[in-house]
């Protein structure tokens, strides 16, 4: 039988999760060692954004364990197919993001704060392409970025940073 | 909670080190772009931890300028106390020794960074100068990783130590003798280490390095003397030592040794190998052949049997001028001992010429590896003259009655085939040989095989196709999977 959890978002919601699930998270992997974790989990993190959090630990989970249970037959082609279900898995949760940039970057901070790093370098960098290869102006567009600085300050940055600015 | 207000900044105001790791997945250029962005994006370009400078222009002018800028961007951060977690640069400079002052400069201001990972790498295009590292960058107390290229490395006296260093990497450096020596002895947490086709040295001794896992010494033509004395080092790589006398003997905890065209000319080297007690894998490749004689040496492997080493692998790849009978003779001797100390054996071809054993030397020799179940077998360049059918019918002679087969061919596509073969349960007696292969060691599969099937996969085009064979009609079908046919 496998040791359940209850963690609780910061707006009330209870989640109960398998100990091996949320122990991909550094944070609670050490409050749990601590003996800090009886009862109810409290977390600094809303329901919507850990239901995400806890979908990626989930998929994550499931897919260590598969690969434990292989034996050695066959595994070639069955590790071809998983990596394709994966990847299909990843984009389909990268579109969702994309679409919703606040439950993005909540999820950024959120993986941040309960250090999951494999959730956050997937995030990054897919932040990170979705910047790629796009002028300022776009990039601001695209996140609500005010543009903060006066005509007199730009200047002065793309004198200093000209460097980068050429074509 | 949920849904905010449209218009609100979120990314801005992410925490700097969630920032820098977002611009640490964007092209060095666009990383330093962010900047124009907000006051948010400045003040975490100007905090950004990791510079690289790659540049793979040829204007003079635009070489100026990228030195400018990085020396701007490091004085910057010196004079603001910004820890550097990384430095690289990479430039073309042969005609230009007047810009090392820049280097010179910026490596000061990331040495005064307190830079962890430092990497540099000058290319020269036939030149004769040498940009000379500065003394400074080898007495740091920050540095984890070192890689150096295209550099001249000088004597650094007393002060010279790198107390956290864990990776060295020296590539085309020019050093006088006893120079990297007196480093990695200064070194004393160093890990990995690789000399890569350095020059200025004839002698290499690598003492002292309790904590050294790794060592790789590739292609330094001028060496003419290795000695390793890591009591802690596992995995040993030298390749290219073409006249170099090696001494590994120290090294008590060796697991993974790998020789990769080094020519060894007397037999204390073989008594070495077999006096390392934990050695699991080995790897000889393209060893300096040019005639038999050097199979003679190979052949004092033999002693391997008696002091009861036993690999879990071994990888051996040959190649000669000329492949008569008598070379193959020597060759199915040899793959006959290592057989007997290695569980695994991958065999490697140029053109897969190994596999195919003359008739002649058939008839007289046994099969090398009976029993072996499972071989890999790796063809660098395929040739119409080596033909697929044939290679694994040689195969199937070198070692009867194999179970599976991994052909793998690392030109053009990259087509990686998996047999799996079935015999005729008859013709296997108590013997361990089937009778077909004493009576008529020609073809002899083809007379006891009932069934093949094939997994073939075209790497670079992400395709697999699956066949199976029957009786007769299995050697014509696998003529048909090879694109060249004789």
């Amino acid at each position: 039988m496998a040791i359940m959890y209850a963690l609780k978002s910061s707006d009330n919601e209870i989640f109960e999760v398998e100990q091996k699930v949320i122990e991909q998270s550094e944070t609670i992997k050490k409050m749990i060692e601590d003996g800090a974790a009886t009862g109810e989990i409290p977390l600094q993190v809303s329901s919507k954004t850990l239901a995400k959090v806890l979908e990626w630990c989930k998929q994550r989970q499931h897919k260590t364990v598969e690969n434990e249970n292989d034996d050695n037959k066959g595994k070639r082609k069955k590790e071809r197919d998983e990596d394709d279900d994966i990847k299909e898995w990843e984009n389909k949760f990268s579109d969702e993001l994309k679409a919703d940039k606040d439950v993005l970057f909540d999820l950024l901070l959120a993986s941040n704060y309960l250090d999951l790093p494999a959730l956050l370098s997937f995030l990054c960098q897919l932040v990170a392409d979705m910047v790629a290869g796009k002028m300022p102006e776009e990039i601001r567009r695209m996140f609500n970025i005010e543009n903060d600085f006066t005509p007199e300050e730009e200047k002065a940055i793309t004198a200093e940073h000209g460097w980068a600015f050429q074509p | 909670m949920e849904r905010r207000i449209d218009k609100l900044d979120l990314i801005s105001s992410l925490p700097e080190p969630l920032l820098h790791h977002i611009m640490s997945f964007l092209p060095f250029e666009e990383a330093v772009q962010t900047s124009i962005l907000s006051k948010g994006w400045k003040q975490a370009w100007d905090t950004y931890p990791s510079l690289e400078f790659t540049d793979v222009c040829y204007n003079i002018s635009r070489k100026k300028e990228t030195l400018r800028y990085m020396e701007q961007m490091l004085l910057k951060r010196c004079r603001e106390k910004i820890s550097l977690k990384k430095f690289s640069f990479r430039m073309e400079l042969s005609n230009y020794p007047e810009l090392a002052s820049y280097i010179d400069r910026s490596l000061s201001y990331a040495v005064g960074c307190n830079v962890k990972e430092l990497k540099l790498e000058i290319v020269y295009w036939g030149s004769v100068w040498w940009f000379k590292l500065p003394q400074s960058v080898l007495c740091v107390r920050s540095i984890t990783v070192l890689e150096l290229g295209g550099c001249k490395l000088e004597f650094g006296g007393s002060s010279m130590k790198l107390p956290s260093l864990r990776r060295l990497l020296l590539k085309q450096v020019k050093a006088e003798d006893r120079v990297i020596d007196n480093l990695v002895a200064r070194c004393p947490l160093i890990e990995y280490l690789r000399i890569d086709e350095c020059e200025g040295f004839k002698s290499l001794e690598l003492f002292t390095l309790s904590r050294v896992d790794k060592i790789k010494v590739c292609n330094n033509y001028e060496l003419e003397r290795l000695d390793v004395n890591a009591v802690n080092v596992h995995s040993v790589s030298i390749v290219g030592s073409t006249s170099c006398e090696i001494n590994i003997a120290p090294c008590k905890s060796l697991k993974r040794l790998k020789l990769d065209m080094v020519s060894i000319r007397d037999d204390r080297f073989y008594y070495q190998i077999s006096e390392l007690p934990l050695l699991e894998y080995l790897s000889i490749s393209r060893l300096e052949t040019p005639n038999l004689n050097t199979f003679e040496y190979v052949g004092n492997i033999v002693t391997f049997t008696s002091i009861d080493i036993s690999l879990s692998k071994a990888d051996l790849y040959f190649c000669s001028e000329s492949m008569d009978s008598d070379w193959f003779i020597a060759y199915i001797d040899l793959l006959a001992k290592f057989h007997q100390f290695s569980r695994v054996l991958t065999l490697q071809s140029y053109f897969g010429e190994t596999a195919i054993v003359p008739a002649e030397v058939r008839e007289i020799l046994r099969s090398p590896l009976p029993g072996i179940g499972h071989l890999k077998f790796i063809v660098h360049e395929e040739d119409v003259d080596f033909p697929i059918a044939e290679i694994v019918d040689g195969l199937l002679w070198i070692s009867s009655h194999l179970e599976t087969l991994s052909l793998e061919y690392k030109s053009h596509y990259c087509d990686k085939f998996s047999f799996q073969f079935s015999y005729k349960n008859q013709i296997t007696d108590q013997g361990g040989y089937p009778p077909c292969c004493k009576s008529l060691p020609i073809l002899c599969w083809q007379d006891c095989i009932k069934k093949v099937e094939v997994e073939h996969i075209i790497s670079k085009k992400n395709k697999v196709k699956r066949y199976s064979f029957e009786d007769e009609e299995i050697w014509e079908n696998i003529n048909g999977l090879c694109r060249y046919k004789k």
